[in-house]
């Protein structure tokens, strides 16, 4: 049995855990190749308009991987820690994947993270149970670091002497996905920029930020943004000159994250940059506004 | 004496004037929602947040004009961006430089008490008979309002001469307004539906259409950012069934929740075929009323929702194959700060003229009583 895994949404954050799940189970894992202009068509092609891009991109890697494999996985993930969710889109993704590709129904293999048993291993467990599949009650060791990691490791071995450090918010998979912000990190190093990711954010810095707020904030990517940027403004080891704020068209949560993390970025004095993406987003428009918001940034260092 | 205020949402601006002057502060009823209200409110919001954050702004930035010192708020625990509401308008409020207290309702992150310490901090009545006595006027008018409501979209599509049933109503709503005892209020409700019954009536024999108008809960209410699209439809001879009333709301998703935590069985269950996960707002909801038309042979649904609205958007992906399996006709109409009147009505014109067109051809060539345009 072959098992697909889209490369979209949250594999940034938990794809390796999930590869070395299925491989316990002996069972093939195959896993989309990245994001290309194709995928986005295809996914734009059978969603509703008003779905985000990250959504339509989740559902060109599920029509890529229906051909090659018998199972899609879709997770279906409600909530990965208590009191937070992910956003409403996560919450109906296997509806959403039902209603837009009903010939992919009896493919698809859906393991549901919450909302009360927010374990991803037993979480999987139930889904392997459902294909007739045992698995010890033992967590096996995950090898490797999670792809958004992965891309970073990537990045990091043509990086030569950085002139600026420039901190990145948003959620992985716009961050991470080369093919949505166009090129956006490898842009970037390019220019001799020092990248600063959440995911770098060390495991004791968690909870930093959004403990900060002043109501518990229930979306579990967002308080990782709050982490991020508590972290980034005040830790010893981020210098950071600028920030970017990558983020989908209209994303729901992020209007309301973004603005509040915009409001601190500004208190604090550092400059940033906004790009949201679109399927439609043209590569001129974002190459422009990058290099003036990077002269601006040089020419300010210079000035104070 | 204190002087709090709170955002519009539909018609609860006259139970919330009572409730809070029964408990000793001074209400201050924002200005009605206009063009000036959504501008002021754009102009500090974050650019894709939901459009009823961007209204309530508005409403807020207008009371502050008219006096306003506290602002009174409801919360919530998410995943909809309703629940976080508060903290970011406080926020943005306080950068735009007003100078304003918040009392957000909801439970507080730490001490469990907060939130009653602040209730009696603002409220200088605040013993348990002056809440109960408070929030039972409150509710009486509250459920007037809804009563009398669900009366109008029946009589109004039949009235004889147009407009008439809008007068009443707007007459009643001024009235209701002013009137503070549980007798008046029982009287005048009394009153008005009466003088609603004894509207006359076009001639009863013709079919008419009938319509389910759903989606977002404040875009269904709030008839001044929906282009006050059930009286549209009234006046073209259609009788509206909104899904959404406040009295409802406040008792099912707000009391009934806590003490019953299935309340909501039935429209799960509706909605289940189509859309499994609940998604916050209403969505499991909009997918089960669009369901219950199909099934009940209604002969429309029309969907209202904000631009970006995450769980509407869910729901709009499952109401195409709905659809097309029941043979249940949806019109979806998402609102913003760029919405114009002109482009919501010639939509509606459209879907009704379809409607008729196809109910005409089911009832055998009879003609409809259908008026579109003017």
């Amino acid at each position: 049995m072959k098992i697909g895994i889209p490369r979209a949404l949250l594999y940034y954050w938990y794809g390796h855990e999930w590869e070395s799940f299925w491989r316990d189970c002996g069972v093939e894992v195959v896993v989309s190749g990245p994001t290309d202009r194709s995928t986005i068509e295809d996914g734009a092609k059978v969603a509703l308009d008003e779905l985000c891009l990250p959504v339509k991109i989740f559902l060109g890697h599920v029509i890529k991987l229906a051909k090659r494999v018998d199972r899609i996985m879709i997770p279906h993930l409600i909530k990965v820690e208590p009191n937070a969710y992910i956003c409403p889109k996560f919450m109906g993704l296997p509806d959403v994947v039902r209603h837009t590709l009903p010939e992919l129904v009896d493919q698809l293999l859906i393991v549901k993270v919450g909302p009360k048993q927010v374990d991803q291993f037993k979480a999987m467990q139930t889904a392997a149970g459902q294909l007739g599949i045992k698995i010890k009650n033992q967590k096996s060791k995950v090898t490797g670091l999670n792809p958004a990691l992965k891309c970073l490791n990537n990045l990091s071995k043509d990086r030569t002497h950085h002139q600026l450090t420039i901190g990145i918010l948003g959620h992985p998979y716009c961050v991470y996905d080369s093919c949505f912000n166009l090129n956006l990190l490898k842009r970037l190093t390019e220019n001799n920029v020092n990248i600063i990711t959440p995911e770098m954010l060390p495991e004791s810095c968690r909870g930093i930020g959004a403990g900060k707020l002043e109501k518990e904030l229930f979306w579990t990517v967002g308080r990782y943004q709050f982490d991020a940027l508590e972290w980034m403004l005040h830790g010893a080891e981020t210098q950071i000159d600028g920030f970017i704020q990558v983020m989908p068209f209209a994303c729901g949560p992020e209007a309301i994250v973004g603005d509040l993390l915009e409001r601190r970025i500004k208190q604090a004095g550092k400059p940033l940059l906004k790009l949201s993406y679109e399927e439609h987003s043209g590569e001129a428009g974002v190459i422009t506004r990058l290099e003036a918001f990077l002269d601006l940034i040089r020419y300010r260092s210079k000035v104070c | 004496m204190l002087k709090v205020t709170f955002p519009h949402i539909g018609n609860s601006h006259i139970p919330f004037k009572t409730l809070l002057s029964e408990l000793g502060v001074e209400p201050v009823i924002p200005p009605p929602i206009s063009a000036r209200t959504i501008t002021l409110g754009t102009k500090i919001a974050p650019e894709f947040a939901c459009f009823p954050l961007k209204v309530n702004l508005g409403n807020y930035i207008e009371a502050i004009e008219a006096g306003a010192e506290v602002i009174l708020m409801a919360g919530g625990v998410g995943p909809c961006r309703f629940g976080y509401y508060g903290e970011v308008q406080r926020e943005i409020l306080a950068d735009a430089g007003y100078n304003v207290e918040f009392l957000v309702f909801e439970a507080p992150k730490t001490h469990p008490l907060e939130l009653w310490t602040k209730i009696k901090h603002f409220f200088p009545r605040h013993r348990l008979a002056d809440f109960k006595r408070a929030i039972h006027l409150a509710w009486l008018k509250a459920e007037a309002i809804d009563k009398f409501d669900r009366l109008v979209a029946q009589i109004r599509p039949q009235e004889k001469v147009s407009g008439t049933t809008s007068a009443i109503q707007a007459k009643f709503y001024h009235l209701l307004d002013a009137v503070d005892t549980k007798v008046a209020i029982k009287r005048l409700a009394d009153d008005f539906i009466n003088e609603l019954q004894n509207i006359p009536l076009k001639d009863q024999h013709l079919p008419r259409l009938r319509i389910v108008l759903l989606g977002e809960i404040y875009l269904v209410l709030e008839s001044r950012v929906n282009f006050q699209i059930e009286r549209l439809l009234g006046e073209m001879g259609v009788i509206v069934e909104r899904t959404i009333y406040f009295t409802d709301w406040v008792r099912d998703q707000l009391v009934l929740s806590i003490f019953k935590p299935n309340w909501n069985k039935a429209s799960h269950l509706l909605a289940k075929p189509y859309l499994q996960s609940f998604v916050g707002g209403h969505g499991i909801e909009t997918v089960a009323h669009t369901v219950a038309a199909g099934v009940n042979r209604y002969d429309g649904v029309i969907q209202l929702a904000p631009f970006t609205c995450m769980p509407e958007i869910v729901a709009m992906q499952t109401l195409p194959n709905i659809t097309k399996e029941l043979n249940i006709p949806v019109l979806s109409i998402i609102i913003d700060e760029h919405s114009a009147e002109a482009g919501v009505k010639t939509r509606l014109e459209a879907f009704v003229d379809l409607l008729a067109h196809r109910k005409n051809r089911r009832v055998g060539g009879r003609k409809l009583e259908v008026i579109s345009g003017n």
